[in-house]
């Protein structure tokens, strides 16, 4: 009994000790809990009932919406499908000219602080902006990007950036790419500047061309930061939404209708919530699956 | 930190959360014996309907001191997220400026108020005798009660340039075979003039504009009972017209060749630069024509309803206002309704912006302003005596709000324009997709 007192007591003091850390964290923790964790359950208990937004309560319909998700539903998995090509494509490509932008910009070269500043310009403005200047970029008759061509003389007829449905995809990437390569270069750039010099001087003395101390060492040293910023994109990608949404509607011909669209579709407008919920569901399974197998298989690496 | 400081802190902390808990509940609390409203709107966009809107609230609350009337614009992105959001969270405003189909979907939900007594009352009064047309309200028709009351038009027009039909020597076109002889002779590629533009891109305006080919062919999505008949009964006469309406782009190629990507102000834009001799509007290009175009508008004419195979007809969407189930002052939210679509008063937002809002009155129409504005009183005379909803010929039917959210026969205009699909199989595939709205909606209902 003694001995329960005196834990008591001592939990107590414990407590009082790091009562303030505890009100400092709160504030955090009621807002992951209200804007995360309980959306999240709430959403998976959706998607295991058939509420709609039209009916009048939801019923317990255990994995019906998944089956149907499943067994006959061919927009889910067309987009699903598109998304996968569309995260592959956006996340190789925004890598690769990240890469090769903060590798530039690491050099010392004359006025490398104002490239990297303006660099920044696509990363701030807002999406909605982005995907209506583009609009605007690729219009057939009044669109910068024809006008240019027209103007070198490389075409006659003006190219159907977002009205042929392959061009369409290839269009939207290339947007993603020009709005999301700004935060790969600075993260790749950060990533460069603090691997020391001693590095490149001993590949140097070693007799190792530019080339090879940035294969293996640069390449290398760099994994850590590639592998978290690849993941964030890759997440952001997969759920990409906004620009995608004002730029073509998810046309032509549903071209570019990623999951997130098919999604958005389904709850607000087939006022289907709790299929939708489903789908957001196995959404999120497979990011989750694909972010633990990632970097489950980099810390394989790294050990 | 000692524990005497600490119990000053905690003590500062609990007066000041108690300070901010007190404000806000002060603010938000009704000055005493006066009753909040909420009213969300979804048309009243740009500064001049704002202020014309303000304006007719400072008259409101001077007329009605003790019910204050609070009304908040909701951006056309947000308007279908927020809404339903609202609805299942019990948050929707007391009173609503819907979408043409919101009133519907919110009743499936139980969520809106029938307003059948203004209809009882109306009717006594010969108010609903001077509506436009009987589809004008009907729509809000739905299990034997009128769930939303109408207060302003949407409409669908054909805008053309007199001054390039004059100098072809071609009468204004009135059916589909004068039309398109029209708009063959008018494509100047070597002015760079198109013949016809239009928004053909996967979003809700293109499947707006299908709806006058529709009807004109006989056609439409639904039948007299409300049944889909999309493409079973109506499949002849809606290929006829999905034929008709796509041939400008892919048979005889006089549309920019990037309609298949155009929401409507794309197309309206080609329009105001004099690029086209032809374009399938809303009636805000009216608007757009006399603010940006000043130059241009003189020779301009908006087209009568063209005859089609089966009928002369056009299409109009009368959006409505209703109030919310969960409103705690019913008879405040429909003394307000009531009055704001007395006869007249909303004058003030229709000459705002001339084009973008068209009354539901027919009295309004005699009103000066529309006589002395060659396009408005070109769609007074020629447009809106035949304008029919999206659901023609049924009463309301929910089911119209996913249908049309979707972009369900939008996707068949734009399927055949880019060459994804067939007229033939672009069909089947969007009934496919509405039956799925059908049988869900059913489902629901037989829970």
């Amino acid at each position: 009994m003694m001995g329960r007192v005196r834990g008591i007591g001592t939990a107590r003091k414990w407590f009082r000790k790091h009562r303030i850390g505890y009100l400092l964290i709160l504030p955090s923790c009621l807002f992951v809990l209200g804007f995360i964790i309980i959306p999240l359950f709430e959403g998976i208990s959706l998607s295991l009932t058939t509420e709609e937004f039209g009916g009048r309560g939801a019923v317990f319909a255990g994995a019906a919406n998944y089956v149907s998700l499943f067994r006959s539903d061919a927009a889910f998995w067309q987009a699903m499908l598109r998304t996968l090509v569309w995260a592959i494509a956006t996340v190789a490509i925004v890598y690769c000219t990240g890469l090769a932008l903060s590798t530039l910009l690491n050099q010392d070269i004359r006025g490398r602080a104002i490239f990297r500043s303006l660099l920044l310009i696509p990363w701030v403005i807002p999406n909605i902006v982005v995907a209506s200047i583009w609009r605007w970029m690729y219009h057939d008759q009044f669109g910068f990007i024809n006008s240019a061509l027209t103007g070198l003389g490389l075409i006659s007829q003006p190219i159907q950036w977002l009205s042929d449905p392959t061009l369409a995809f290839i269009s939207v990437i290339m947007v993603f790419v020009w709005k999301y390569t700004p935060f790969m270069t600075i993260t790749l750039l950060a990533g460069m500047q603090s691997i020391s010099h001693d590095y490149y001087e001993a590949a140097q003395i070693d007799g190792a061309s530019s080339f090879q101390s940035f294969l293996y060492v640069t390449l290398p040293l760099l994994k850590p930061v590639s592998i978290t910023s690849t993941l964030l994109l890759s997440i952001w990608a997969f759920n990409h939404f906004d620009i995608l949404y004002v730029l073509t509607g998810g046309g032509p011909s549903k071209a570019t209708t990623l999951l997130s669209i098919e999604i958005y579709n389904r709850a607000f407008f087939s006022l289907d919530i709790g299929y939708a919920a489903a789908m957001g569901c196995v959404m999120l399974l497979g990011l989750l699956g694909f972010a633990v197998l990632y970097l489950k298989s980099y810390a394989q690496t790294a050990a | 930190m000692g524990p005497a400081v600490m119990r000053k802190i905690n003590i500062t902390l609990l007066v000041l959360i108690s300070c901010v808990l007190l404000a806000a509940t002060t603010l938000s609390a009704a000055p005493s014996g006066k009753v909040n409203l909420r009213f969300w709107t979804t048309h009243i966009y740009g500064p001049e309907l704002e202020q014309a809107m303000k304006e007719l609230l400072d008259q409101w609350h001077r007329e009605n001191p003790d019910i204050r009337v609070t009304y908040e614009n909701i951006p056309g992105g947000d308007v279908q997220a927020k809404f339903m959001t609202a609805a299942k969270g019990d948050n929707l405003p007391d009173i609503v400026d819907g979408w043409s189909y919101q009133a519907l979907q919110l009743a499936q939900m139980g969520k809106v108020l029938p307003l059948d007594d203004i209809y009882a009352e109306w009717s006594k009064s010969g108010v609903l005798a001077d509506i436009v047309n009987e589809s004008a309200y009907r729509k809000f028709y739905w299990k034997g009660h009128y769930w939303g009351i109408p207060w302003e038009l949407d409409i669908r027009v054909i805008a053309y340039r007199k001054d390039l039909l004059e100098k072809k020597g071609l009468a204004v076109p009135t059916t589909w075979e004068d039309f398109e002889k029209a708009v063959l002779a008018t494509h100047d590629p070597k002015n760079n003039i198109y013949g016809l533009t239009y928004a053909a891109g996967f979003f809700n305006f293109t499947g707006q504009i299908f709806v006058p080919f529709m009807v004109q062919a006989g056609g439409g999505i639904l039948n007299k009972e409300g049944k889909l008949v999309f493409a079973t009964d109506n499949f002849e006469a809606n290929l006829k017209a999905l034929k008709f309406m796509t041939s400008f782009a892919t048979v005889h190629k006089v549309t920019p060749p990037g309609i298949g990507s155009y929401d409507w102000d794309d197309s309206c834009a080609i329009f105001l630069a004099g690029r086209a001799a032809f374009s399938i509007e809303r009636g805000n290009v009216i608007t757009r024509l006399l603010t940006e175009r000043p130059d241009l508008a003189p020779k301009v004419g908006i087209l009568p309803a063209l005859k089609g195979p089966a009928a002369r007809l056009a299409a109009g969407f009368c959006n409505p206002l209703f109030i919310s189930a969960d409103t705690k002052y019913p008879d405040e939210a429909k003394k307000f309704i009531l009055w704001l679509t007395e006869k007249g008063r909303t004058m003030a937002l229709f000459k705002a912006r001339p084009g973008q809002m068209w009354p539901v009155r027919k009295s309004d129409y005699k009103d000066p302003f529309f006589k002395n504005n060659h396009l408005l009183n070109d769609v007074v005379k020629g447009v809106l005596p035949y304008i029919v909803d999206m659901a023609y010929p049924a009463p309301g039917v929910p089911e119209m709000g996913a249908i049309d959210g979707e972009k369900m026969f939008a996707a068949p205009v734009n399927d055949v324009i880019t060459g994804s699909r067939t007229p033939e199989e672009a069909l089947k595939a969007a009934h496919k997709n509405m039956q799925r709205v059908f049988d869900q909606s059913k489902a629901t209902q037989a829970r």
